[in-house]
């Protein structure tokens, strides 16, 4: 689709509103692949934590090597929706207002100049350049969906999406984001490097000099992503599957090799997530293995290893192995 | 100290066998050139003598250099071995001429040397390396007794072939029992003790399967063999056993007349046992008629039936294996093990893959049994019977933490046919995670594809 | 060898049955009958024949024990009443089931396994390695041979599997013995280029080429007067542990170490980077000490991050327990690397006489250089630095380094 239409719709409505049908949704997620794999090559299970980020209404975190393509996909991802798009470089000088916005006088009177943050979607590269201070004026920002600048609270734009990505192999200058900040990304996404094929096609690409995101047409307006928001949200969610996701949550918290596990409000994203999963695959209702699915890019940035076990070799990854093959998947012989 | 005699009396008997047959084959080869019926030494004074020189160097006492200690020993096993010759005795005793007495039976000395074998195993740890290194000359030392005895007569052929069967089987016997003793000390659990059985009946089998129908073919008398291989010690122990003999002389000539005999052609000219010739076809029908008695073992005037050397042969084995195997189960305990808590932790699985070969077959389906539970009635109570019927199949049950779809993929590739299965389970995913109602339709195919997928999986553990 | 043997039985049945003499033929037909069964083993013995080896975590903290899992599969109906299976490990692997045999190799042991495997069987032998000393251990290659029970006709086969460890050493909590010291005291911050847009410091007038983000408007509309915000500089908390891994005087190509003091040395440094890592500071770990590679120094750069005490520990493990230069060369270096500011933990258990100057000196040009010194030198150590007005402290692990279960700082 190379053009925004009207979604289908079914008779059900919320408050009025038309909700799309599952059968739209897994449209939507086919039209969204084909359209950013014009720019952007190979990264399919990318695109999908970021389409789950925009459809459970949560933020993402890219983290990766450098070169991959971190800001590409981003790109690529905001204009395929056809939504607003700014971009920040983290770097050590950068204020919280940089980010927010501030007054500046004009003809004597002050005038309020939005920051970058007033964008459906928000690009913040290498966050973990930024100081403390600036990683919590968007962390706050994110969190609210508003700014409060100077005793004023500003909106931020619906949708409002934040994709931060950071470099996992430090340097010298760079500010971790606390555990607790990780906390406020739903999903943490790594790209990883492209296949010999693919990195040809790159390649190719970018031989005959053109920009590639210049193809990319949005597939969706604005209202109509907000209607698969909430439709996302109507996705069912059986009592097994809410009880198989909420036990994997708890049982982070009794792993040996945590020294914190995964909060109460993991389980909330993981709900979330898990709806916005099953939603891309055209489905109205969870299955475990839409919680199996969405269990890694969640919880993996959530979870703290002891540094005893660390230092032992213990590493998110296996942690989390472990406990999705030790959690039953609930097969009750009746919903009840 | 070395020595221990429940973990050593095994491995020292097999020592005593292999070297002291081995010396006593090349003291038949020379003995047997002399101008005399039978050598004075029979096998088995070499055996013990072998046996005797381990046992004397594992008990050398610190203090007392181990030059000294063998050769004591070995001078006197010597000496004894010398004087077992009568006329040396005589030559010596009577004339008081050593000179002569020495040259009367010089061959008696190699039961020094039969000690100085066994001596060679004094080291229990190195019984490999000593055993693999002795065996390997071995074969040359008996080829080269036999061809310095070429066409001679019963009073070698008969004991030297026994002695060579002996001294291959002995030497087998201690290499295999050496490494799998080693085995053991390294933490394989050696098949829980049946390796040793397995091989010693093995290696007796085929060294009997080797030497028995060669020493037939040859016309080897039997009562040639066994008094000239037992000697003195054989005579007693024909004595003891001469009721056993009788009995089976009694069984044999029964059944040589139940059979009338049965006759194997001895080679033309093979063989240097005079009374060897023809005697297997005459004992069927010889001893028929014939009282039995200890003579009945070693022949009346000539050589056994040949069902009764089979049959003593069969005996002889079957007797040697339940020894060998009551050693094993005796001397078990006596191996020095590790400690249990150091032991490393082995599991063995078999897994026989690629066609398997089986001569079951499928029930007929018709009327299958079916368990006595609840009938499902819906597509979700289908499922989860399949998957209970499913529960002790380890490779098709589903793991706990295995989602349905999964499952399905997983037992679909490999036992069960998978679209059936993929569809039953997404009745159930549907039924259950989607809370959406199934059509009656739907559930009736679902009922059968259940059936369907029980029988399948039932074929399949049969199987 | 096998043709040989063959050719020896058949000529013995040949000479038997000629010269009419059942002995020899006896023998021909039992040395073809050993020869056959060598022969099959030999040849096929070793196919289908899978090994697997599975050491259950790579990492590990001295005193540790880690799964060692050992895996043969005869895929094939022929039994093996004969295996044997030579793994190489590096000198100083220690199994606790198995006493590792020496070998022909420098350098490496063999872990020895032999079983009787039957037909289609797999076998698993777990063992367990206990990490008993610090450093890099690696398994591989492997040299399985066959044989028949009796020894004869072994087939080997060699295979490039290998798999490794690292021990590294422990790290301890940091106390100090005297309540006079701050709970940080030993860390100074290091105040940076940049401007931390926490700490506002006020306002300045509007120069040219300040961006206008940086103008503080309400400033300026009340004065009427552009003005421009002012921060201080962040600060944040660097530093470097400098072992001197030399333990006894004399010069440093010297091949005798107290291993003792080394070990305690390791675990300092380990325990050191640990305390600053979990106070928020970056931290890195630089040492005369060969590492296994090419360098003449191993240094891991200060880094902050709950990885990164991981990589310190990583490069302690792989610290031989003798310099690979003089330790005044690499102050010498870190002169021109490390960055004003830095505080510079040196540990050493030996008297620092050597490099005392060299120390004075990464002081003065802006580092703050504290030593640490251990063992029994330790109290002389510190006392020669106090006295060219270097800040330094005494470590003592009690009773040993195995034991201790903290590093006490003393002053």
């Amino acid at each position: 689709m190379s053009t925004t239409e009207p979604l289908e719709t079914e008779a059900a409505t919320d408050g009025g509103l038309p909700i799309p049908s599952q059968a739209r949704i897994g449209r939507f997620w086919r039209d969204l692949r084909d359209s950013v794999a014009g720019a952007v090559v190979g990264e399919e299970p990318a695109l999908r934590l970021l389409a789950v980020a925009m459809l459970a209404d949560g933020h993402a975190l890219i983290e990766d090597v450098p070169g991959v393509g971190k800001t590409l996909l981003a790109r690529a991802f905001a204009r395929s929706l056809g939504l607003s798009f700014n971009r920040v470089q983290g770097t050590p000088d950068l204020l919280p207002s940089d980010v927010t916005g501030s007054s500046i006088l004009e003809v004597g009177r002050l005038r309020f100049v939005a920051g970058p943050v007033f964008a459906n979607v928000l690009l913040v590269d290498e966050i973990n350049r930024a100081t403390p201070r600036t990683q919590s004026a968007l962390l706050e920002a994110m969190q609210e969906r508003q700014v409060s600048i100077e005793g004023e609270t500003r909106p931020l734009p619906a949708p409002f999406l934040v994709v931060a990505t950071q470099n996992p192999v430090e340097l010298e200058g760079t500010f971790s984001l606390p555990e607790a900040q990780l906390d406020r990304f739903l999903v943490r996404v790594t790209m990883g490097y492209p296949d010999r094929d693919g990195e040809r096609l790159i390649a190719r690409r970018y031989r005959g000099g053109t920009e590639p995101l210049d193809r990319i047409e949005p597939i969706v307006d604005r209202d109509s992503l907000l209607a698969l928001q909430r439709a996302v949200s109507e996705i069912v969610v059986s009592d097994a599957v809410e009880g198989y996701a909420v036990d994997l949550v708890r049982a982070t918290r009794e792993h040996p090799d945590l020294r914190l596990g995964a909060s109460p409000r993991t389980s909330v994203a993981l709900f979330r997530s898990s709806q916005a999963w099953a939603a891309l695959a055209g489905r109205g209702f969870v299955l475990p293995d839409d919680v199996v699915a969405v269990a890694r890019p969640v919880l993996g940035h959530r979870l703290l290893l002891d540094v005893d076990r660390l230092l032992r070799g213990a590493t998110v990854e296996r942690v989390l192995t472990e406990v999705l093959g030790s959690v039953p998947v609930p097969v009750p012989a009746s919903e009840r | 100290m070395r020595w221990s005699w429940r973990a050593d009396l095994l491995p020292v008997a097999l020592d005593g066998l292999f070297e002291g047959s081995l010396v006593g084959v090349a003291y038949l080869a020379i003995a047997s050139g002399s101008a005399r019926p039978s050598a004075p030494l029979s096998l088995v004074e070499f055996c013990f003598a072998a046996a005797a020189g381990v046992v004397w160097a594992r008990l050398r006492p610190r203090e007392v250099p181990r030059v000294l200690w063998i050769a004591a020993f070995t001078l006197l096993a010597g000496v004894l071995g010398w004087l077992a010759d009568p006329a040396a005795r005589a030559a010596l005793t009577v004339h008081a001429d050593l000179p002569g007495a020495i040259s009367v039976h010089p061959a008696g000395w190699l039961l020094g040397v039969s000690v100085i074998r066994g001596v060679v195993h004094e080291e229990a740890a190195d019984e490999i390396e000593t055993s693999t290194r002795a065996f390997a000359y071995a074969f040359p030392v008996l080829a080269a007794s036999w061809l310095l005895r070429l066409g001679s007569g019963g009073s070698f052929v008969g004991p030297a072939l026994v002695g060579s069967a002996v001294c291959v089987g002995a030497g087998l016997l201690a290499i295999g029992y050496a490494r799998l003793r080693e085995l053991e000390l390294l933490g394989s659990d050696s098949r829980g003790g049946h390796t040793w059985p397995m091989l010693a009946t093995g290696v007796v089998v085929v060294v009997a399967a080797l030497a028995i129908p060669t020493a037939l073919l040859t016309g080897t008398s039997a009562r040639d063999v066994a008094s000239t291989v037992g000697g003195p010690v054989g005579g007693v122990t024909g004595a003891l056993f001469a009721p056993l003999g009788n009995l089976l002389a009694s069984l044999a000539s029964a059944l040589g007349q139940l059979l009338s005999g049965i006759h194997l052609p001895s080679l033309p000219g093979l063989g240097g046992s005079g009374n060897g010739s023809g005697s297997a076809g005459e004992g069927g029908g010889g001893n028929a008629s014939g009282a039995p008695g200890a003579s009945a073992v070693a022949g009346s005037g000539g050589s056994p039936p040949l069902v009764l050397v089979v049959l003593l042969a069969l005996v002889g084995l079957v007797v040697v294996a339940a020894v060998l195997a009551a050693l094993v189960r005796r001397f078990a305990a006596a191996r020095p093990a590790k400690p249990a808590a150091t032991r490393p932790r082995e599991e063995r699985h078999r897994e026989i893959r690629g066609p398997r070969l089986t001569f079951h077959l499928a029930l007929p389906a018709i009327h299958p049994h079916v368990a006595s539970r609840r009938r499902p009635a819906s597509a979700a109570e289908a499922y989860v019977a399949l998957l209970d019927e499913l529960a002790d199949r380890g490779d098709l049950a589903r793991q706990p933490a295995e989602t349905p779809r999964s499952h399905a993929d997983r037992a679909g590739s490999s036992a069960l046919p998978r679209v059936p299965l993929g569809l039953l389970a997404a009745d159930y995913q549907l039924a259950i995670y989607g809370r959406t109602e199934i059509s009656e339709r739907e559930t009736a195919r679902a009922l059968g594809r259940w059936r369907h997928l029980r029988l399948v999986a039932r074929r399949q553990l049969r199987q | 060898m096998t043709r040989a043997g063959l050719a020896l039985g058949l000529a013995l049945v040949a000479a038997g049955i000629v010269a009419r003499t059942p002995g020899l033929v006896l023998i021909g037909l039992l040395a073809v009958f050993a020869v056959s069964v060598t022969e099959l083993w030999s040849r096929y013995g070793l196919r289908d024949l899978r090994y697997l080896r599975s050491i259950g975590r790579n990492r590990a903290v001295w005193g540790d024990e880690v799964p060692l899992d050992i895996a043969v599969w005869n895929d094939k109906p022929l039994p093996l009443a004969w295996l044997s299976i030579d793994d190489y490990a590096t000198q100083g692997a220690v199994v606790l089931e198995e006493p590792l045999a020496r070998s022909e190799r420098p350098g490496f042991t063999i872990l020895r396994s032999r079983w009787t495997v039957g037909w289609y069987e797999r076998i698993v032998r777990h063992l367990t390695i206990v990490a008993d000393h610090r450093g890099v251990y690696s398994f591989g290659p492997v040299r399985m041979t066959v044989a028949d029970l009796f020894g004869h006709g072994a087939a080997t086969q060699e295979h490039q599997d290998r798999g490794s460890y690292i021990v590294r050493p422990r790290s301890l909590p940091v106390h100090l013995a005297s309540q006079q010291h701050a709970p940080a005291g030993y860390l100074r911050a290091r105040h940076s280029l940049f401007e931390d847009p926490a700490l506002f410091a006020g306002v300045r007038p509007y120069q040219p080429g300040d961006p206008m983000r940086r103008v503080h408007w309400r400033a300026t509309a009340r004065t009427g007067a552009t003005v421009s915000k002012r921060f201080d500089p962040s600060r944040a908390l660097e530093v470097l542990v400098a072992l001197d891994v030399q333990t006894l005087p004399g010069p440093h190509w010297t091949l005798q170490f107290d291993e003792e003091l080394v070990e305690s040395l390791m675990v300092a440094a380990a325990s050191l980077a640990r305390a600053a890592l979990a106070e928020g500071a970056s931290c890195g770990l630089a040492a005369a000490a060969f590492s296994r590679t090419l360098d003449r120094f191993a240094v891991v750069a200060p880094r902050a991050g709950r990885d990164q005490l991981a990589s310190i520990t990583d490069m302690l493990a792989r610290l031989s327990e003798t310099p690979s230069a003089p330790f005044e060369h690499l102050l010498a270096r870190l002169l021109q690397t490390v960055s004003p500011g830095t505080t510079v933990l040196v540990l050493t258990a030996r008297d620092p006489e050597p490099y005392i100057a060299a120390l004075a000196r990464l002081d003065r040009s802006g580092c703050h250089v504290q030593l640490v010194g251990l063992g029994p030198n330790g109290d002389r150590a510190v006392a020669r630095a106090r006295a060219v007005g270097l800040a330094a402290t005494t470590g003592s692990l009690t009773p040993d380094w195995r034991t201790s279960d903290a590093l006490v700082l003393a002053s």
